[in-house]
């Protein structure tokens, strides 16, 4: 049995009496209801009693869940206009471990018309998630289908309060103002393994999407193009001007980079991985001579090249880059081991349990960060093989800021998106790179710095959603706002 | 025309045993688990997923992160005009979650079962 609960902010008169907000925007309303799809007894009906948190007033599991998704779904209806009610249906079910939850939009459509004053689909043969379609449209297109499916975990515990004191917890707000947002259409529908649009048509995100390397934007790449561009890190960034005009208030200058400055061969700027332990890249700037470590494989690492031991050659290393392989220790052991070496930062590659891998963010042990004083960096298996291969004949390698560029934006000031390469299947193009500085909602990784703010100066999710028809509508007339 | 229907009729069979050696290639590969993100209840303490979770997660995963290039249901005829497609609940952003070593959580969106794999600490031991 499923109950409606509505968290509509206010009537139209209200957001009109409320006038301009103080950041300068007029007020916004839109509809969005949660749907509740759990039996009695589970999910959002779990009877069991709990205290109230954070500004959480639910009494039990399931009115504490409900009330955060509900949270949720009022700062994205505050932020966004539509006349056509925006339906989440959702429920908790047991997931398996490690999986949080998941949303997304129901359905698609394209080439609507809009009625009235309502301005349709922008782009002919482009396909629009179901509440961006509906507000362009100005009428329901699948009254009666819901328009944003979301599951969560009933075996895992989130935080619950609704003021972002999360602790170590996940807060799920936060975690739903994320997966809403995709539901929302941040996201494109092309599959990334092979390129190919959903349907044969593009979508509104894909039609933003620009690969610096082939100059074009996603629908006007072939499928091998859009594989190619989904794992292009660094160079598949965002068009719209919305996105552009804001980045210089959200994103700080200073750019984190890893590039091989010799020998030609390999020379260029690589995708890496960033630490939680250690300097970040940039604290210093670091150009020197990459040398490969060499410890005792023994109990703490079969391996000569895998760092678990104080290194052998640290006279070689000393004042030089160190390369480490991954595997049998932590990361943040090897770091402590090349910091202990005196080299002047590290750089862990993939190994082969891990050779389709990305370049992993590096979390700390717990004991040996804390001992790491020089920037870490990691790679892929491949790029790691590449610095080796030439190491005989001198690798020069800088890990630098640059100060002119924004950190997760191009040289051009353009918003990166996501394009990691993992060497198969695709990547996460339907999110903003996690190079980004200050941490953005929509990165692959939820951070725990982040607040409940979808907008700049915090936030360039709104700013997206603009570029792709969440045009402003105060008086949910069809016509944008001036 | 006979010809032709037993040309389609080889192409087909060539096809599905082409799909079924695929499929037959899927199901060999065994996955391990590096990383402990099973919350064990005897003990309140995360552990690696034992065999039946860890096929599980791997089957959830993979419907969870599917993206395909077409869906069986397209609807015609709104009001307006245009088309509508179901996406039978595919192109969805999955959120993963692992301990870290201070026990916090570290959170991630996926869009793909590889992503999801290596963030979760899965390794493929593919027997063919």
């Amino acid at each position: 049995m499923s109950r409606d609960h509505s968290t509509k902010l206010g009537a139209l008169a209200l957001s009109l009496m409320l006038g301009v907000m103080a950041n300068g925007r007029a007020a916004a309303d839109a509809n969005i209801v949660i749907i509740n799809l759990d039996g009695p007894g589970e999910g959002f009906n779990d009877p069991t009693p709990a205290t109230p948190v954070g500004g959480n007033k639910g009494k039990t599991l399931g009115a504490q869940r409900l009330i955060a998704f509900q949270e949720a779904a009022k700062i994205w209806g505050e932020t966004l206009d539509s006349n056509v009610t925006i339906r989440i249906q959702a429920a908790f079910n047991p997931l398996a471990p490690g999986v949080l939850g998941s949303a997304g939009a129901i359905s698609t459509s394209r080439d609507f018309a809009g009625v009235g004053k309502f301005p349709g689909a922008e782009f002919a043969d482009t396909w629009y998630g179901a509440a961006l379609a509906n507000k362009r449209a100005g009428v329901d297109l699948e009254p009666g289908t819901n328009d944003i499916n979301a599951q969560f975990s009933s075996n895992f515990v989130f935080y619950l309060g609704l003021n972002n004191k999360h602790g170590a917890l996940p807060d799920l707000v936060t975690v739903l103002l994320h997966e809403f947002g995709h539901g929302l259409n941040f996201q494109t529908f092309y599959n990334r393994s092979n390129g190919s649009p959903f349907q044969g048509h593009t979508d509104i995100y894909a039609r933003y999407l620009f690969d610096r390397t082939f100059g074009l934007t996603w629908p006007q790449m072939s499928n091998s193009q859009v594989a190619f561009s989904s794992i292009n890190f660094g160079n598949l960034v965002w068009s719209g001007a919305t996105v552009t005009a804001a980045v210089p208030a959200v994103l700080v200058l200073g750019n984190p980079q890893v590039d091989v400055l010799s020998p030609a061969a390999i020379a260029r700027t690589y995708q890496f991985g960033t630490a939680a332990f250690g300097p970040p890249v940039g604290s210093p700037n670091v150009t020197d001579p990459v040398v490969a470590a060499q410890d005792a494989a023994d109990a703490t690492g079969p391996a000569t090249t895998d760092g678990c031991s104080a290194f052998s050659n640290a006279s070689a290393v000393a004042g030089n880059i160190a390369l480490v392989e991954r595997g049998s220790c932590t990361f943040a052991v090897k770091a402590r081991n090349a910091t202990n070496a005196g080299a002047s930062a590290v750089v862990i590659y993939n190994n082969a349990a891990n050779a389709d891998a990305a370049p992993p963010g590096m979390a700390d042990d717990g004991i040996n960060g804390q001992f790491v004083t020089i920037p870490a960096v990691s790679l892929t298996r491949s790029d790691g093989l590449d610095i080796v291969g030439q190491l005989g004949i001198g690798v020069t390698a800088a890990l630098v800021v640059d100060p002119n560029v924004r950190a997760g934006a191009d040289p051009e000031g353009r918003a990166r998106l996501y394009a990691p390469n993992p060497l198969v299947g695709g990547s996460s193009v339907s999110h903003y790179d996690s190079v980004a500085t200050r941490n953005l909602l929509m990165e692959p990784a939820i951070n725990p710095d982040l607040t409940h703010e979808v907008s700049a100066p915090e936030d360039l999710t709104l700013e997206l959603f603009r570029d792709i028809g969440w045009f402003p509508d105060s008086n949910l007339d069809g016509v944008a706002d001036q | 025309m006979r010809q032709a229907i037993l040309g389609m009729a080889s192409c087909a069979l060539a096809l599905s045993l082409g799909v079924g050696a695929a499929d037959a290639a899927e199901k060999s590969v065994q996955y391990t688990a590096t990383r402990a993100i099973a919350m064990d209840s005897a003990t309140g303490k995360y552990r690696k997923p034992n065999a039946a979770e860890i096929k599980e997660l791997v089957a959830e995963l993979k419907a969870m992160t599917r993206q395909p290039t077409a869906t069986a249901m397209t609807a015609t005829a709104h009001n307006t005009g245009g088309v509508t497609a179901k996406l039978d609940k595919a192109f969805g952003g999955v959120v993963l979650g692992r301990p870290k070593a201070d026990g916090s959580i570290e959170t991630r969106c996926v869009f793909t079962f590889e992503e999801g794999a290596e963030f979760l600490g899965l390794v493929a031991n593919a027997t063919m």
